[in-house]
């Protein structure tokens, strides 16, 4: 039996519980144990996904049996080409978020909790991905709910104890919510396993039925920081420091995000059933672009201006999700929609890529200063151009400027529409993104003041640069494949619009 | 290779030839300009808004072309920061904007058009496309009532980029519209219309500038309404020609302006000490590019505005428009040169006169200027003798005695004006122009407005919103 499926989620349990304990290492040696281990964990971790989003992308669907346990009674893992792609973006996020910290010659960076917390948290994100098992994904929203707590709360701050404290009561309500709606499956389906649930509940009352989508998009809308559930976002990610952020935001959002159409698809089968939930969620969507965009021309804080953006961008995310939940009955449904789920696949992984390149250069000069707050950073681009460079790179993608990855994820996003409002609402959003960048562009490259009191750049970043630099060529390189990237994300999409029964 | 960014490019033909040789040769000397006068990367932003123009020109596809914008409007955005002044950012910053806001008009236009087609080639784009493609030309093409960057953006960088961005941003717009619009909604030429009267209205606020830039802007404002006119009449080559022209004298007539603020220490075009006979080359090319733009017979702005005038003949209304336009134009730029080489100052408000800094390095004629204004000066003479020689325009007699009287009547009535007028026009009454500023983006704010207080808000209030929510999407979903 091929065991990859656990391993996905083992080997980074391990590490967090490893690095757990390296607190009791002598002093002299503390800082490189844990580079040590958290490095050995992300790559790794990273192998061990990679490996299987390829084996599956070339063998099929990948089951599990935990403890040779079948369904109903045991837990299923399953790895199909829709999880396949999440797996890339974890093995991604784990072993940039980690270098990213090898690369900073930051001194509090390997201090405290943050590298167990961290490897606990792509453990959990794995978990979501891979289960097939509803309870067992409460279980991991639960752990990575708790393990972002720490994230977030983990500086000695006042302003970060309140955040975390706001996270901790609105994830909670979140998997208050998620818990309800199993429990309504369960008594009515008999089972918790994903895909023995659909058939098991077309018979649920429309009402209950209504309470269990609603349950669910309420829940994992907390989460992605749907508008208006998005409050913690902006006050988590500045009180999380810009590395966390980097991760939370790039990669933890997706994974909420494919928890919400995974439950919408399988067990609830909501575009046969519901269609009116995608209806709202496309008016939704709309509000939470505008709303995100506007919340970031409003902010004065660099941290809180992207925790902004990213709620417009899981708008963009969710405008093409619910698109593809539309289509399915037009002509050629099924075709449109798998275009649809594949261009919401094609923003998450770009803007994943835009969002912690921005978050993690950013970095550079929030630890010139000392401070995120915009103004503070006049003139910072000259002595830092090449974290500066980055940024830039990175801020025209999420702009949308062609041809950078974000102009074709966009393009993407606004082509598989089929109504003029949702695109006018993109078109807004990119005029209005344009001006928060651009504005800090201004402000990084402004002549710089002669008493700037700045720390020098010899204790900045090192090798993190060269990491942020070959982000942003990726960014402006994966523009120009976007027809290859676009054919293998329709090949994910369309394992999640016809998913394999179980075996 | 990619189906969104194809790159598909094609050496243009015809009268599009034409407008490439104007772009490649006036871009480089113009570049060659910046690169020589400032130093820190002018000359490479300035040669990378080149390649944006060239783009958009040979461009095939709406992706091509729209990169075409986009390079030009990054790279004019830097050019124009470049001053570092407080001011300059706050221009540069609305510049960037508004031409954003013209890009997602085009990318929304670009969508609705692949939904209709599924290519994205360039053609004439499906008629629910029309508006919104219309909307982003306009604004690029700085066509009444979205003129305003225009005016306040030139005037305020460098002369010798003002140089440069003259060339290419609002031809860009022109060149667009030829190829991708037809909007004529129960039989109104709508564009034709909209070009018209931005070419008569531009002029009305020309001759009321005193800024010699200034007044440059709304010429420029006023000649592409002239384009926009004949593209909308369906005579792209008139439109297209008159692109030609106008971009060559008004080069000339920028650089004129530019040596006449390096002259005089500022561009107060009533308070200019007058040059007299002292730069004849200067006087040459004022004098050359006045009567072009005002198209007087023999001189470029005669071809073009023959093509168009009789491309307006089916309409006589719009023909009128440009008709009194013209006399505005004649009547402006018998101003400008009168004032720059002529006009003595009242030695009453001198306040602004600047001492006449030391002698050599002020009144030293640029002679690589003087050789770029020499070649737009032959140039611009050659294609007045023969204008049927320009690739792509049609074989007429430009020179029938009828057409020759015709070109003549609005010159006569600038002069007549003139002559009745010119005290008013010459004294500066110090009046603001009613321009609305349209963005008003404080660089950072402090205020904390309603909508940022709301994400304050307690765990209490989140919580009830989470409910409220949770229990309205029940309801609408039973």
């Amino acid at each position: 039996m091929n065991h990859l499926p656990v391993l996905v989620i083992v080997i980074p349990l391990m590490g967090g519980f490893l690095l757990s304990f390296t607190e009791l290492a002598p002093l002299p040696w503390r800082r490189n144990v844990k580079r040590a281990i958290a490095l050995l964990s992300a790559f790794l971790h990273g192998g061990a996904l990679i490996a299987a989003a390829v084996q599956v992308s070339s063998g099929g669907t990948m089951w599990y049996f935990l403890g040779e346990w079948r369904a109903p009674v045991g837990i299923v893992l399953r790895i199909d080409r829709f999880a396949a792609f999440f797996l890339v973006t974890l093995a991604l996020g784990h072993v940039m978020g980690v270098l990213i910290r090898m690369g900073t010659r930051h001194v509090t960076q390997w201090e405290g909790k943050s590298a167990a917390l961290l490897s606990l948290l792509f453990a959990a994100f794995s978990g979501i991905v891979v289960t097939a098992d509803l309870f067992n994904l409460y279980v991991f929203i639960e752990l990575a709910t708790v393990t972002s707590v720490g994230l977030i709360s983990r500086k000695q701050h006042p302003t970060s104890a309140v955040a975390g404290f706001m996270y901790l009561l609105v994830g909670t309500i979140s998997g208050a919510l998620l818990l309800f709606a199993i429990l309504v499956i369960y008594t009515v389906g008999g089972t918790v396993t994903m895909p023995l649930i659909a058939p098991a509940i077309t018979h649920m009352p429309a009402a209950m039925r209504a309470v269990v989508v609603a349950a669910i998009t309420v829940s994992m809308g907390i989460k992605f920081g749907m508008v208006p559930f998005h409050f913690w976002q902006p006050r988590s990610y500045r009180a999380a420091g810009m590395t966390a952020a980097g991760v939370l935001s790039g990669f933890g959002m997706n994974i909420y995000i494919y928890a919400l159409i995974r439950l919408l698809w399988e067990p609830l089968s909501a575009p046969q059933t519901m269609n009116t939930v995608f209806f709202i969620l496309t008016g939704i969507a709309i509000a939470t672009i505008i709303t995100g965009h506007i919340m970031a021309l409003w902010e004065t804080n660099l941290v809180r201006m992207l925790a902004f953006s990213s709620v417009a961008h899981s708008g963009y995310i969710l405008i093409a999700i619910s698109a593809a939940g539309l289509v399915l009955h037009m002509p050629q449904g099924a075709s449109r929609a798998t275009g649809a789920i594949g261009a919401a696949l094609f923003h998450m992984v770009v803007h994943s890529i835009m969002k912690s390149t921005l978050l993690w250069s950013g970095h550079h000069f929030v630890f010139r200063t000392g401070s995120s707050t915009m103004t503070s950073h006049h003139g910072l681009g000259h002595s830092g151009l090449a974290p500066a460079v980055a940024f830039s790179v990175a801020a025209l993608a999420i702009i949308g400027i062609p041809p950078t990855a974000g102009f074709a994820s966009k393009w993407a996003v606004a082509s598989v529409q089929f109504h003029l409002i949702p695109v006018l609402a993109i078109a807004a959003g990119t005029a209005i993104s344009l001006g928060y960048y651009v504005r800090y562009f201004i402000i990084l490259f402004a002549t710089p003041r002669e008493n700037g009191a700045t720390r020098s750049a010899s204790v900045g970043d090192g090798g993190a640069t060269v990491l942020l630099l070959v982000m942003a060529a990726v960014l402006v390189y994966a523009g120009f494949e976007e027809e290859g990237v676009r054919r293998l994300l329709t090949l994910a999409a369309e394992s999640l619009i016809f998913p394999e029964a179980l075996p | 290779m990619s189906t969104l960014f194809p790159f598909t490019l094609a050496i243009p033909q015809g009268v599009y030839a034409t407008i490439l040789l104007v772009f490649v040769g006036l871009g480089t000397l113009s570049t060659l300009l910046l690169t020589r006068r400032s130093s820190g990367g002018a000359g490479l932003i300035a040669a990378v808004h080149c390649t944006g123009g060239v783009l958009a020109l040979l461009a095939q596809d709406l992706m091509t072309l729209l990169i075409g914008w986009e390079v030009l409007s990054f790279s004019a955005f830097l050019l124009i920061r470049r001053r570092g002044t407080r001011k300059n950012r706050k221009i540069a910053y609305r510049y960037i904007a508004i031409q954003v806001t013209a890009a997602v008009l085009f990318f929304t236009a670009a969508i609705v058009q692949w939904w209709h087609t599924g290519s994205l080639m360039i053609t004439v784009l499906v008629p629910d496309a029309q508006g919104l493609i219309l909307l982003a030309v306009l604004i690029k093409t700085a066509s009444v009532p979205v003129h305003q960057w225009l005016v306040h953006t030139y005037p305020m960088t460098d002369p010798l980029v003002t140089l440069l961005l003259s060339v290419f941003t609002t031809k860009v717009g022109v060149i667009t519209a030829a190829r991708l619009i037809e909007f004529n909604p129960g039989g109104v030429p709508v564009v034709a219309w909209i070009g018209g009267i931005t070419a008569l209205v531009a002029v009305i606020y020309a001759l009321q500038q005193h800024n010699a830039r200034r007044l440059l802007s709304y010429h420029i404002v006023s000649q592409v309404g002239y384009m926009i006119a004949g593209i909308g009449l369906a005579a792209h080559t008139a439109g297209l020609f008159h692109l030609v022209t106008h971009t060559l004298y008004k080069g000339l007539l920028i650089l004129v302006a530019a040596e006449a603020i390096r002259l005089n220490g500022h561009e107060l075009l009533s308070r200019m000490r007058p040059l007299r006979f002292r730069h004849p080359l200067l006087l040459m090319s004022a004098v050359v590019g006045a009567i072009a733009i005002s198209g007087v017979p023999f001189t470029s702005g005669y071809g073009s505005k023959y093509l168009l005038k009789d491309a307006a003949a089916t309409v006589p209304a719009i023909q009128w428009l440009l008709l009194l336009a013209s006399v505005g134009t004649g009547l402006s730029f018998i101003k400008f040169v009168f004032l720059i080489f002529f006009h003595h100052p009242e030695e009453a408000n001198t306040a602004l006169e600047q001492e006449p800094v030391s002698g050599a390095e002020q009144n030293s004629p640029d002679h690589l200027i003087g050789f770029v204004m020499t070649v737009l000066v032959l140039v611009t003479v050659l294609i007045g003798l023969f204008p049927n020689r320009v690739s792509g325009v049609p074989d007429l007699s430009f020179f029938t005695p009828a057409a020759l009287i015709g070109a003549m009547q609005p010159l006569v009535g600038s002069v007549v004006l003139w002559v009745l007028l010119r005290r008013f026009l010459i004294t500066d009454h110090e009046k603001r122009s009613p321009v609305v500023v349209p963005l008003r983006l404080r660089l950072v704010g402090k205020m904390k407005p309603p909508a940022r207080l709301l994400h304050e808000v307690g765990p209490q209030l989140q919580i009830f919103v989470i409910l409220l929510v949770f229990m309205v999407l029940v309801v609408v979903l039973r």
